[in-house]
Protein backbone atom coordinates (compact mmCIF):
# COMPACT_ATOMS: atom_id res chain seq x y z
CA UNK A 1 0.00 0.00 0.00
CA UNK A 2 1.24 3.45 -1.03
CA UNK A 3 0.27 5.96 1.22
CA UNK A 4 1.33 9.90 0.79
CA UNK A 5 0.61 12.71 3.34
CA UNK A 6 1.19 16.59 2.99
CA UNK A 7 3.65 16.11 -0.17
CA UNK A 8 5.04 19.50 -1.47
CA UNK A 9 7.64 20.42 -4.05
CA UNK A 10 8.96 23.81 -4.35
CA UNK A 11 9.38 24.63 -7.88
CA UNK A 12 11.13 28.19 -9.41
CA UNK A 13 8.56 30.10 -9.49
CA UNK A 14 5.58 28.23 -8.17
CA UNK A 15 4.99 25.22 -6.03
CA UNK A 16 5.26 22.12 -8.69
CA UNK A 17 2.95 20.30 -6.03
CA UNK A 18 1.05 20.75 -3.17
CA UNK A 19 -0.65 19.13 -0.10
CA UNK A 20 -0.84 15.66 -1.71
CA UNK A 21 -2.39 13.19 0.28
CA UNK A 22 -3.55 9.78 -1.13
CA UNK A 23 -3.54 6.35 -0.01
CA UNK A 24 -3.24 3.57 -3.08
CA UNK A 25 -3.39 -0.28 -2.51
CA UNK A 26 -1.80 -3.12 -4.21
CA UNK A 27 -2.43 -5.03 -7.48
CA UNK A 28 -4.10 -1.93 -9.18
CA UNK A 29 -3.46 0.07 -12.48
CA UNK A 30 -3.38 3.88 -11.53
CA UNK A 31 -3.41 6.06 -14.17
CA UNK A 32 -2.01 9.87 -13.20
CA UNK A 33 -4.05 12.38 -15.27
CA UNK A 34 -3.91 16.16 -16.14
CA UNK A 35 -3.03 19.28 -18.54
CA UNK A 36 0.82 19.51 -19.24
CA UNK A 37 2.49 21.23 -16.09
CA UNK A 38 -0.33 19.87 -13.68
CA UNK A 39 2.65 17.94 -11.69
CA UNK A 40 2.17 14.64 -13.07
CA UNK A 41 6.14 14.11 -13.35
CA UNK A 42 6.76 15.82 -10.21
CA UNK A 43 4.26 14.02 -8.31
CA UNK A 44 6.09 10.61 -10.54
CA UNK A 45 9.49 11.49 -9.89
CA UNK A 46 8.74 12.00 -6.13
CA UNK A 47 7.46 8.91 -5.59
CA UNK A 48 10.33 7.01 -6.99
CA UNK A 49 12.27 9.12 -4.41
CA UNK A 50 14.35 11.26 -7.38
CA UNK A 51 13.35 14.26 -6.28
CA UNK A 52 15.90 15.81 -3.64
CA UNK A 53 13.29 18.93 -2.48
CA UNK A 54 10.41 17.11 -1.52
CA UNK A 55 8.65 17.71 2.09
CA UNK A 56 6.18 15.64 3.67
CA UNK A 57 6.16 12.08 3.84
CA UNK A 58 5.78 8.52 1.69
CA UNK A 59 5.11 4.81 2.90
CA UNK A 60 5.27 2.04 0.92
CA UNK A 61 3.93 -1.22 2.22
CA UNK A 62 4.42 0.57 6.30
CA UNK A 63 8.29 1.68 5.46
CA UNK A 64 9.29 4.96 5.21
CA UNK A 65 9.77 4.82 1.71
CA UNK A 66 12.29 8.06 1.79
CA UNK A 67 14.41 6.93 4.62
CA UNK A 68 15.23 3.85 2.98
CA UNK A 69 18.18 3.35 1.19
CA UNK A 70 19.05 3.31 -2.25
CA UNK A 71 19.51 -0.12 -2.05
CA UNK A 72 16.38 -1.66 -0.33
CA UNK A 73 14.35 0.84 -1.87
CA UNK A 74 15.63 -0.89 -5.48
CA UNK A 75 14.56 -4.38 -4.58
CA UNK A 76 10.86 -2.94 -4.45
CA UNK A 77 10.61 -0.16 -7.25
CA UNK A 78 10.76 0.05 -11.22
CA UNK A 79 11.14 3.18 -12.54
CA UNK A 80 10.65 4.38 -16.77
CA UNK A 81 11.21 7.80 -16.75
CA UNK A 82 9.69 10.33 -19.41
CA UNK A 83 12.46 10.48 -21.65
CA UNK A 84 15.16 7.95 -21.95
CA UNK A 85 17.84 7.31 -24.30
CA UNK A 86 20.10 4.71 -23.79
CA UNK A 87 23.67 6.20 -24.53
CA UNK A 88 25.77 3.26 -25.95
CA UNK A 89 24.81 1.02 -28.51
CA UNK A 90 24.27 -2.12 -26.44
CA UNK A 91 22.33 -5.19 -27.30
CA UNK A 92 18.91 -5.40 -25.91
CA UNK A 93 19.48 -8.28 -23.67
CA UNK A 94 21.96 -6.42 -22.19
CA UNK A 95 19.67 -3.21 -22.24
CA UNK A 96 17.33 -5.50 -20.20
CA UNK A 97 19.89 -7.01 -17.73
CA UNK A 98 21.99 -4.11 -17.63
CA UNK A 99 22.90 -4.32 -13.53
CA UNK A 100 20.95 -7.37 -12.71
CA UNK A 101 22.88 -10.84 -12.92
CA UNK A 102 19.95 -12.93 -13.89
CA UNK A 103 20.59 -16.59 -15.86
CA UNK A 104 19.97 -16.90 -19.04
CA UNK A 105 16.90 -18.99 -18.66
CA UNK A 106 15.14 -16.45 -16.78
CA UNK A 107 16.21 -13.48 -18.95
CA UNK A 108 14.67 -15.62 -21.66
CA UNK A 109 11.30 -16.01 -20.00
CA UNK A 110 11.35 -12.19 -19.35
CA UNK A 111 12.23 -10.85 -22.75
CA UNK A 112 9.58 -13.68 -23.91
CA UNK A 113 7.03 -11.81 -21.81
CA UNK A 114 7.30 -8.37 -23.23
CA UNK A 115 7.98 -10.24 -27.07
CA UNK A 116 11.36 -9.03 -27.33
CA UNK A 117 13.07 -12.61 -27.82
CA UNK A 118 13.29 -12.30 -31.67
CA UNK A 119 15.43 -8.75 -30.81
CA UNK A 120 17.96 -10.13 -27.91
CA UNK A 121 20.80 -9.73 -30.54
CA UNK A 122 19.64 -6.47 -32.03
CA UNK A 123 21.52 -3.38 -30.90
CA UNK A 124 19.44 -0.52 -29.36
CA UNK A 125 20.26 1.53 -32.91
CA UNK A 126 18.31 -1.17 -34.66
CA UNK A 127 14.87 -1.83 -32.82
CA UNK A 128 12.01 0.75 -33.27
CA UNK A 129 11.08 3.71 -31.43
CA UNK A 130 7.86 1.02 -29.71
CA UNK A 131 10.55 -1.84 -29.67
CA UNK A 132 13.15 0.06 -27.54
CA UNK A 133 10.49 1.36 -25.02
CA UNK A 134 9.35 -2.48 -24.78
CA UNK A 135 12.80 -3.40 -23.89
CA UNK A 136 13.41 -0.34 -21.33
CA UNK A 137 9.67 -1.47 -19.54
CA UNK A 138 11.57 -4.76 -19.61
CA UNK A 139 14.53 -3.49 -18.23
CA UNK A 140 12.33 -1.71 -15.14
CA UNK A 141 10.29 -4.94 -14.48
CA UNK A 142 13.04 -7.36 -14.30
CA UNK A 143 13.40 -7.53 -10.86
CA UNK A 144 9.56 -7.76 -10.44
CA UNK A 145 8.92 -4.51 -8.56
CA UNK A 146 5.70 -4.48 -6.18
CA UNK A 147 5.81 -0.78 -7.17
CA UNK A 148 6.57 0.31 -10.86
CA UNK A 149 6.53 3.46 -11.78
CA UNK A 150 6.01 4.78 -15.70
CA UNK A 151 5.52 8.34 -16.76
CA UNK A 152 3.72 8.27 -20.30
CA UNK A 153 5.46 5.27 -21.36
CA UNK A 154 2.93 5.33 -24.24
CA UNK A 155 4.08 8.37 -25.75
CA UNK A 156 5.35 8.11 -29.32
CA UNK A 157 3.75 4.52 -30.13
CA UNK A 158 1.39 3.93 -32.23
CA UNK A 159 -1.67 2.35 -31.49
CA UNK A 160 -1.08 -1.49 -31.55
CA UNK A 161 2.21 -0.49 -29.33
CA UNK A 162 0.12 1.33 -27.01
CA UNK A 163 -1.90 -1.38 -26.32
CA UNK A 164 0.50 -3.88 -25.91
CA UNK A 165 2.45 -1.85 -23.85
CA UNK A 166 -0.68 -0.73 -21.31
CA UNK A 167 -1.89 -4.71 -21.19
CA UNK A 168 2.06 -4.90 -19.88
CA UNK A 169 1.08 -2.46 -17.32
CA UNK A 170 -1.85 -4.06 -16.32
CA UNK A 171 -0.77 -7.47 -16.25
CA UNK A 172 1.91 -6.66 -13.79
CA UNK A 173 -0.08 -5.25 -11.25
CA UNK A 174 -1.99 -7.46 -11.42
CA UNK A 175 0.79 -10.02 -10.98
CA UNK A 176 2.93 -7.72 -8.84
CA UNK A 177 2.04 -5.23 -7.02
CA UNK A 178 1.30 -1.00 -7.41
CA UNK A 179 1.75 0.26 -11.12
CA UNK A 180 1.85 4.28 -11.66
CA UNK A 181 1.56 5.63 -15.13
CA UNK A 182 1.55 8.96 -16.34
CA UNK A 183 -0.86 9.31 -19.39
CA UNK A 184 -2.77 11.93 -21.56
CA UNK A 185 -4.62 9.59 -23.81
CA UNK A 186 -7.58 9.70 -21.78
CA UNK A 187 -9.53 7.31 -23.48
CA UNK A 188 -6.33 4.27 -22.85
CA UNK A 189 -6.54 5.25 -19.32
CA UNK A 190 -10.40 4.53 -18.87
CA UNK A 191 -9.71 1.88 -20.72
CA UNK A 192 -6.95 0.15 -18.71
CA UNK A 193 -6.61 2.08 -15.32
CA UNK A 194 -8.21 0.72 -12.36
CA UNK A 195 -8.30 4.32 -10.51
CA UNK A 196 -7.16 7.55 -12.40
CA UNK A 197 -5.17 10.37 -10.18
CA UNK A 198 -6.28 13.95 -11.50
CA UNK A 199 -3.68 16.79 -11.04
CA UNK A 200 -4.41 20.34 -11.51
CA UNK A 201 -1.72 22.88 -10.80
CA UNK A 202 0.25 20.55 -8.31
CA UNK A 203 -3.09 19.63 -6.54
CA UNK A 204 -4.48 16.77 -6.54
CA UNK A 205 -8.24 17.42 -7.78
CA UNK A 206 -9.81 13.67 -7.77
CA UNK A 207 -8.74 9.93 -6.83
CA UNK A 208 -11.39 7.27 -8.20
CA UNK A 209 -12.32 4.64 -10.52
CA UNK A 210 -12.49 6.70 -14.58
CA UNK A 211 -16.13 6.91 -14.26
CA UNK A 212 -15.76 8.99 -10.97
CA UNK A 213 -12.67 11.21 -12.26
CA UNK A 214 -13.66 11.92 -15.73
CA UNK A 215 -16.63 13.62 -15.60
CA UNK A 216 -17.72 17.04 -17.70
CA UNK A 217 -16.59 19.65 -14.98
CA UNK A 218 -13.56 17.73 -13.50
CA UNK A 219 -12.36 18.18 -17.79
CA UNK A 220 -13.64 21.34 -17.80
CA UNK A 221 -12.19 22.72 -14.73
CA UNK A 222 -8.20 20.63 -15.77
CA UNK A 223 -8.15 20.46 -19.13
CA UNK A 224 -10.40 23.85 -20.34
CA UNK A 225 -12.24 21.42 -22.84
CA UNK A 226 -16.25 20.13 -22.67
CA UNK A 227 -16.60 16.68 -23.39
CA UNK A 228 -18.66 14.07 -23.69
CA UNK A 229 -18.12 10.48 -22.54
CA UNK A 230 -19.53 8.14 -24.24
CA UNK A 231 -20.18 4.64 -22.97
CA UNK A 232 -19.67 1.63 -25.98
CA UNK A 233 -21.33 -1.70 -25.03
CA UNK A 234 -20.00 -3.79 -22.19
CA UNK A 235 -18.45 -0.80 -20.97
CA UNK A 236 -15.06 -1.82 -22.37
CA UNK A 237 -14.41 2.21 -23.49
CA UNK A 238 -15.10 5.50 -22.91
CA UNK A 239 -14.50 7.98 -25.62
CA UNK A 240 -13.93 11.28 -25.37
CA UNK A 241 -15.85 13.95 -27.56
CA UNK A 242 -15.05 17.50 -27.48
CA UNK A 243 -17.29 19.68 -28.28
CA UNK A 244 -16.13 23.36 -27.14
CA UNK A 245 -12.50 24.73 -26.34
CA UNK A 246 -13.15 26.65 -23.81
CA UNK A 247 -10.43 29.93 -25.41
CA UNK A 248 -10.25 33.17 -24.30
CA UNK B 1 35.78 -13.87 -40.94
CA UNK B 2 34.27 -12.62 -37.73
CA UNK B 3 36.52 -13.24 -34.68
CA UNK B 4 34.53 -14.30 -31.45
CA UNK B 5 35.08 -12.05 -28.12
CA UNK B 6 37.23 -14.14 -26.69
CA UNK B 7 39.39 -14.68 -30.00
CA UNK B 8 39.29 -10.90 -30.25
CA UNK B 9 40.59 -10.97 -26.51
CA UNK B 10 43.32 -13.27 -27.30
CA UNK B 11 44.62 -11.45 -30.40
CA UNK B 12 44.65 -8.42 -28.18
CA UNK B 13 46.83 -10.37 -25.90
CA UNK B 14 49.14 -11.57 -28.22
CA UNK B 15 49.27 -8.28 -29.76
CA UNK B 16 50.32 -7.01 -26.21
CA UNK B 17 53.32 -9.43 -26.30
CA UNK B 18 54.24 -8.73 -30.10
CA UNK B 19 54.28 -5.22 -29.06
CA UNK B 20 56.07 -4.65 -26.02
CA UNK B 21 58.71 -7.21 -27.36
CA UNK B 22 59.51 -4.99 -30.52
CA UNK B 23 59.38 -1.55 -27.79
CA UNK B 24 62.19 -3.50 -25.90
CA UNK B 25 64.41 -4.09 -28.49
CA UNK B 26 64.24 -0.82 -30.57
CA UNK B 27 66.36 1.30 -30.37
CA UNK B 28 70.03 2.94 -32.16
CA UNK B 29 72.18 0.60 -29.77
CA UNK B 30 71.09 -2.89 -30.59
CA UNK B 31 71.66 -5.16 -27.44
CA UNK B 32 72.17 -8.87 -27.06
CA UNK B 33 69.37 -10.08 -25.51
CA UNK B 34 70.34 -13.54 -24.54
CA UNK B 35 74.06 -12.99 -23.18
CA UNK B 36 74.62 -9.31 -22.14
CA UNK B 37 77.43 -7.79 -20.51
CA UNK B 38 77.39 -5.69 -17.46
CA UNK B 39 77.07 -2.80 -19.53
CA UNK B 40 74.10 -3.89 -21.60
CA UNK B 41 72.35 -5.34 -18.08
CA UNK B 42 72.47 -2.07 -16.95
CA UNK B 43 70.34 -0.74 -20.01
CA UNK B 44 68.73 -3.96 -20.47
CA UNK B 45 67.35 -3.43 -15.83
CA UNK B 46 67.72 0.25 -15.63
CA UNK B 47 66.57 1.49 -19.10
CA UNK B 48 64.39 -0.41 -21.60
CA UNK B 49 62.28 -2.90 -19.39
CA UNK B 50 61.58 0.37 -16.58
CA UNK B 51 60.41 2.20 -19.83
CA UNK B 52 58.36 -0.70 -21.30
CA UNK B 53 57.00 -0.87 -17.65
CA UNK B 54 56.21 2.45 -17.31
CA UNK B 55 54.71 2.31 -20.25
CA UNK B 56 52.11 0.31 -19.32
CA UNK B 57 51.37 1.46 -15.78
CA UNK B 58 50.87 5.06 -17.40
CA UNK B 59 48.89 2.92 -20.65
CA UNK B 60 46.37 1.44 -18.00
CA UNK B 61 46.05 4.59 -15.95
CA UNK B 62 45.43 6.37 -18.93
CA UNK B 63 42.72 3.82 -20.57
CA UNK B 64 40.79 3.24 -17.56
CA UNK B 65 40.45 7.45 -17.11
CA UNK B 66 39.38 7.60 -20.25
CA UNK B 67 37.06 4.46 -20.11
CA UNK B 68 35.50 5.86 -16.28
CA UNK B 69 35.05 9.71 -17.68
CA UNK B 70 33.27 8.67 -20.92
CA UNK B 71 30.93 6.02 -19.06
CA UNK B 72 30.55 8.25 -15.85
CA UNK B 73 29.74 11.78 -18.40
CA UNK B 74 27.68 9.97 -20.44
CA UNK B 75 30.12 11.44 -22.92
CA UNK B 76 31.94 9.78 -25.30
CA UNK B 77 34.42 12.41 -26.29
CA UNK B 78 35.06 12.42 -22.64
CA UNK B 79 38.79 12.33 -21.90
CA UNK B 80 41.63 13.49 -19.14
CA UNK B 81 43.95 15.56 -21.29
CA UNK B 82 41.03 17.26 -23.73
CA UNK B 83 39.16 18.54 -20.18
CA UNK B 84 42.01 19.56 -18.44
CA UNK B 85 42.30 17.27 -15.74
CA UNK B 86 45.42 16.48 -16.98
CA UNK B 87 47.05 19.77 -17.31
CA UNK B 88 45.80 20.70 -13.88
CA UNK B 89 47.78 17.65 -12.27
CA UNK B 90 50.58 18.78 -14.65
CA UNK B 91 49.85 22.45 -13.15
CA UNK B 92 50.70 21.21 -9.46
CA UNK B 93 53.49 19.05 -10.12
CA UNK B 94 55.15 21.51 -12.23
CA UNK B 95 54.62 24.16 -9.34
CA UNK B 96 56.29 21.35 -6.51
CA UNK B 97 59.34 20.81 -8.92
CA UNK B 98 61.07 24.17 -9.73
CA UNK B 99 59.56 25.77 -7.43
CA UNK B 100 61.57 23.30 -4.92
CA UNK B 101 58.67 22.52 -2.40
CA UNK B 102 59.41 18.84 -2.96
CA UNK B 103 62.15 16.82 -4.82
CA UNK B 104 61.19 14.65 -7.55
CA UNK B 105 61.70 11.59 -5.98
CA UNK B 106 59.14 12.70 -3.20
CA UNK B 107 56.05 10.49 -2.74
CA UNK B 108 54.33 13.68 -1.65
CA UNK B 109 54.64 14.78 -5.36
CA UNK B 110 51.32 12.20 -6.45
CA UNK B 111 49.77 13.54 -3.45
CA UNK B 112 49.80 17.09 -4.05
CA UNK B 113 49.55 17.02 -7.81
CA UNK B 114 46.22 14.74 -7.06
CA UNK B 115 45.07 18.01 -5.71
CA UNK B 116 45.17 19.72 -9.02
CA UNK B 117 43.46 16.51 -10.22
CA UNK B 118 40.66 16.77 -7.89
CA UNK B 119 40.30 20.77 -8.73
CA UNK B 120 40.36 19.49 -12.51
CA UNK B 121 37.89 17.56 -12.30
CA UNK B 122 35.70 19.14 -10.04
CA UNK B 123 36.33 22.53 -12.30
CA UNK B 124 34.55 20.49 -14.97
CA UNK B 125 31.87 19.37 -13.65
CA UNK B 126 31.55 23.00 -12.00
CA UNK B 127 31.66 24.55 -15.70
CA UNK B 128 29.76 22.02 -17.17
CA UNK B 129 27.23 21.89 -15.17
CA UNK B 130 24.96 18.69 -14.46
CA UNK B 131 23.37 16.56 -17.72
CA UNK B 132 25.82 18.36 -19.58
CA UNK B 133 26.14 17.91 -23.48
CA UNK B 134 29.17 16.35 -25.00
CA UNK B 135 29.89 19.39 -26.32
CA UNK B 136 29.56 21.61 -23.07
CA UNK B 137 31.75 19.28 -21.53
CA UNK B 138 34.57 19.63 -24.24
CA UNK B 139 34.09 23.47 -24.35
CA UNK B 140 34.66 23.76 -20.11
CA UNK B 141 37.60 20.81 -20.85
CA UNK B 142 39.07 23.31 -23.69
CA UNK B 143 39.08 26.45 -21.03
CA UNK B 144 40.13 24.78 -18.18
CA UNK B 145 43.12 23.23 -20.28
CA UNK B 146 43.52 26.87 -22.12
CA UNK B 147 44.40 27.65 -18.64
CA UNK B 148 46.16 25.35 -17.17
CA UNK B 149 48.50 25.21 -20.17
CA UNK B 150 48.87 28.88 -19.30
CA UNK B 151 49.74 28.94 -16.12
CA UNK B 152 52.57 25.94 -16.71
CA UNK B 153 53.83 27.44 -19.69
CA UNK B 154 54.00 30.86 -16.40
CA UNK B 155 55.42 28.97 -14.00
CA UNK B 156 57.89 27.29 -16.24
CA UNK B 157 58.84 30.58 -17.42
CA UNK B 158 59.30 31.85 -13.78
CA UNK B 159 60.88 29.07 -12.08
CA UNK B 160 63.91 29.70 -10.33
CA UNK B 161 65.71 26.88 -12.11
CA UNK B 162 67.34 28.25 -15.63
CA UNK B 163 66.34 25.14 -17.65
CA UNK B 164 62.78 24.55 -16.65
CA UNK B 165 61.48 26.04 -19.56
CA UNK B 166 63.57 24.03 -21.68
CA UNK B 167 61.31 21.06 -20.37
CA UNK B 168 57.89 23.02 -21.60
CA UNK B 169 57.60 20.07 -24.12
CA UNK B 170 57.88 17.51 -21.76
CA UNK B 171 55.47 18.73 -19.54
CA UNK B 172 52.90 19.39 -22.00
CA UNK B 173 53.34 16.88 -25.12
CA UNK B 174 54.54 13.54 -22.13
CA UNK B 175 57.18 11.67 -22.79
CA UNK B 176 58.31 8.16 -21.48
CA UNK B 177 62.10 8.94 -22.57
CA UNK B 178 64.75 8.64 -19.77
CA UNK B 179 62.65 6.95 -17.16
CA UNK B 180 63.87 4.78 -14.26
CA UNK B 181 61.76 2.46 -12.10
CA UNK B 182 61.53 5.40 -9.81
CA UNK B 183 59.28 6.36 -12.35
CA UNK B 184 56.91 3.53 -11.97
CA UNK B 185 56.86 3.50 -8.23
CA UNK B 186 56.11 7.15 -8.84
CA UNK B 187 52.89 6.26 -10.85
CA UNK B 188 52.18 2.97 -9.15
CA UNK B 189 50.40 3.74 -6.04
CA UNK B 190 47.79 6.11 -8.02
CA UNK B 191 46.60 3.00 -10.30
CA UNK B 192 46.56 0.48 -7.56
CA UNK B 193 44.19 2.94 -5.68
CA UNK B 194 42.28 3.50 -8.36
CA UNK B 195 41.47 -0.21 -10.23
CA UNK B 196 39.73 -1.30 -6.41
CA UNK B 197 37.63 1.96 -6.20
CA UNK B 198 36.38 1.67 -10.32
CA UNK B 199 35.82 -2.18 -9.45
CA UNK B 200 33.48 -0.83 -6.70
CA UNK B 201 31.33 1.19 -8.90
CA UNK B 202 31.66 -0.75 -11.90
CA UNK B 203 27.52 -1.62 -11.76
CA UNK B 204 27.37 2.04 -11.20
CA UNK B 205 29.37 3.06 -14.84
CA UNK B 206 27.01 0.23 -16.25
CA UNK B 207 23.83 1.67 -15.59
CA UNK B 208 24.63 4.93 -16.47
CA UNK B 209 23.91 3.84 -19.92
CA UNK B 210 20.30 5.00 -19.09
CA UNK B 211 20.01 9.10 -17.15
CA UNK B 212 21.35 8.91 -14.02
CA UNK B 213 17.47 9.97 -13.05
CA UNK B 214 16.93 6.23 -13.58
CA UNK B 215 20.39 5.09 -12.18
CA UNK B 216 19.21 6.25 -8.88
CA UNK B 217 16.22 4.45 -8.95
CA UNK B 218 18.38 1.19 -9.62
CA UNK B 219 20.05 1.29 -6.53
CA UNK B 220 22.72 3.78 -6.72
CA UNK B 221 23.46 7.03 -4.54
CA UNK B 222 24.09 8.86 -7.84
CA UNK B 223 26.16 11.89 -5.70
CA UNK B 224 28.31 9.31 -3.87
CA UNK B 225 29.20 7.16 -6.16
CA UNK B 226 30.23 10.04 -9.05
CA UNK B 227 32.61 11.63 -6.40
CA UNK B 228 34.21 7.71 -5.96
CA UNK B 229 34.42 7.76 -9.53
CA UNK B 230 35.68 11.04 -10.10
CA UNK B 231 38.38 10.46 -7.16
CA UNK B 232 39.64 7.32 -9.28
CA UNK B 233 39.80 9.51 -12.47
CA UNK B 234 41.86 12.16 -10.72
CA UNK B 235 44.06 9.34 -8.97
CA UNK B 236 45.19 7.77 -12.46
CA UNK B 237 45.68 11.10 -14.15
CA UNK B 238 47.44 12.36 -11.41
CA UNK B 239 49.94 9.12 -11.67
CA UNK B 240 50.10 9.04 -15.18
CA UNK B 241 51.17 13.01 -15.07
CA UNK B 242 53.55 12.81 -12.14
CA UNK B 243 55.89 10.08 -14.30
CA UNK B 244 55.29 11.28 -17.82
CA UNK B 245 53.46 14.49 -18.42
CA UNK B 246 50.63 15.18 -20.50
CA UNK B 247 49.86 12.54 -22.56
CA UNK B 248 46.79 13.36 -24.26
CA UNK B 249 44.09 11.52 -26.50
CA UNK B 250 45.23 7.78 -25.68
CA UNK B 251 42.27 8.57 -23.15
CA UNK B 252 39.93 9.06 -25.52
CA UNK B 253 41.17 6.48 -28.32
CA UNK B 254 41.39 3.43 -26.11
CA UNK B 255 37.44 3.00 -25.09
CA UNK B 256 36.85 4.04 -28.75
CA UNK B 257 39.23 1.04 -30.00
CA UNK B 258 36.87 -1.26 -27.71
CA UNK B 259 34.43 -0.25 -29.45
CA UNK B 260 35.65 -0.56 -33.21
CA UNK B 261 35.90 -3.95 -32.16
CA UNK B 262 32.40 -4.22 -31.64
CA UNK B 263 32.36 -4.77 -27.69
CA UNK B 264 29.54 -1.37 -26.82
CA UNK B 265 28.76 -3.12 -23.45
CA UNK B 266 30.40 -0.97 -21.18
CA UNK B 267 31.67 -3.65 -18.97
CA UNK B 268 33.69 -4.61 -22.20
CA UNK B 269 34.58 -0.73 -22.60
CA UNK B 270 35.86 -0.72 -19.10
CA UNK B 271 37.79 -3.61 -18.70
CA UNK B 272 39.21 -3.50 -22.30
CA UNK B 273 40.51 -0.32 -22.79
CA UNK B 274 43.44 -0.43 -20.44
CA UNK B 275 44.65 -3.23 -22.88
CA UNK B 276 43.79 -1.29 -25.94
CA UNK B 277 45.57 1.80 -24.28
CA UNK B 278 48.42 -0.33 -23.62
CA UNK B 279 48.49 -1.53 -27.08
CA UNK B 280 48.03 2.35 -28.44
CA UNK B 281 50.51 3.72 -26.35
CA UNK B 282 53.57 0.72 -27.02
CA UNK B 283 52.72 1.27 -30.33
CA UNK B 284 53.66 5.17 -30.64
CA UNK B 285 56.46 5.09 -28.12
CA UNK B 286 58.17 2.76 -30.41
CA UNK B 287 57.45 4.40 -33.15
CA UNK B 288 58.80 7.71 -31.56
CA UNK B 289 62.21 6.36 -30.40
CA UNK B 290 61.77 4.61 -34.66
CA UNK B 291 61.20 8.23 -36.53
CA UNK B 292 63.77 9.87 -33.94
CA UNK B 293 66.90 11.37 -35.18
CA UNK B 294 69.07 13.85 -32.88
CA UNK B 295 66.26 14.08 -30.03
CA UNK B 296 63.22 11.92 -28.96
CA UNK B 297 59.63 12.79 -30.36
CA UNK B 298 57.46 13.33 -27.17
CA UNK B 299 55.21 10.11 -27.80
CA UNK B 300 52.59 12.94 -26.78
CA UNK B 301 52.52 14.37 -30.09
CA UNK B 302 52.19 10.90 -32.14
CA UNK B 303 49.05 10.28 -29.82
CA UNK B 304 47.75 13.83 -30.68
CA UNK B 305 48.52 13.17 -34.36
CA UNK B 306 46.04 10.11 -34.13
CA UNK B 307 43.68 11.40 -31.81
CA UNK B 308 42.74 14.96 -33.07
CA UNK B 309 41.69 13.78 -36.05
CA UNK B 310 39.69 11.42 -34.04
CA UNK B 311 37.84 13.92 -32.04
CA UNK B 312 37.12 15.77 -35.24
CA UNK B 313 34.87 12.91 -36.34
CA UNK B 314 33.57 12.15 -32.98
CA UNK B 315 32.78 16.11 -32.71
CA UNK B 316 30.93 15.71 -36.31
CA UNK B 317 29.20 12.64 -35.38
CA UNK B 318 27.67 14.12 -32.03
CA UNK B 319 26.87 17.36 -34.41
CA UNK B 320 24.32 14.39 -36.37
CA UNK B 321 23.19 12.72 -33.15
CA UNK B 322 21.92 16.11 -31.91
CA UNK B 323 20.65 18.40 -35.31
Amino acid sequence: MLEIHNLSLVGITRPRLQGIELTLSQHQLVGVIGANGAGKSSLLRCIAAVEPRLEGEIRFNSRDWLSLSHRRRQQSLGYLPQTETPEWDIRIDELVNLTAQHSREQLDAHLRNYELLALRDRRVSQVSGGERQRALLARATITQPELLICDEPVSGLDVAHQLTMMQQLKTHAQGRGLVLVAIHDLALAARFCDQLLLMHDGQLVALGEPFEVLTEANLAHCFGVRAEWVCKTNGVGWIPTPLVTETD
Amino acid sequence: MKLSSRQCIFSLVILFVGLSALQLTVAETPLNWWSPNALEQNIIWDIRIPRTVLTWVIAIALGFAGAVMQLLLRNPLAEPGITGVSGCAALVTIACLYFGWLPAYSFGLPALALVGGLTGVGLLMLLAGERASPTRVILAGVAIATMSSAGMGLLLYLAPNPFAFQEWAFWHMGSLANKSWHSVLLALPGVALAVPLIWFGRRFLYALTLSEETVETMGFNVARYRNLMLLAVALLTTASVVAAGVIGFVGLLAPHAVRLLGFNHPKYVLWLSPLTSVLLLVSFDTLAQLVSTARELPVGVLAALVGAPLLIVLLMRERGRHA
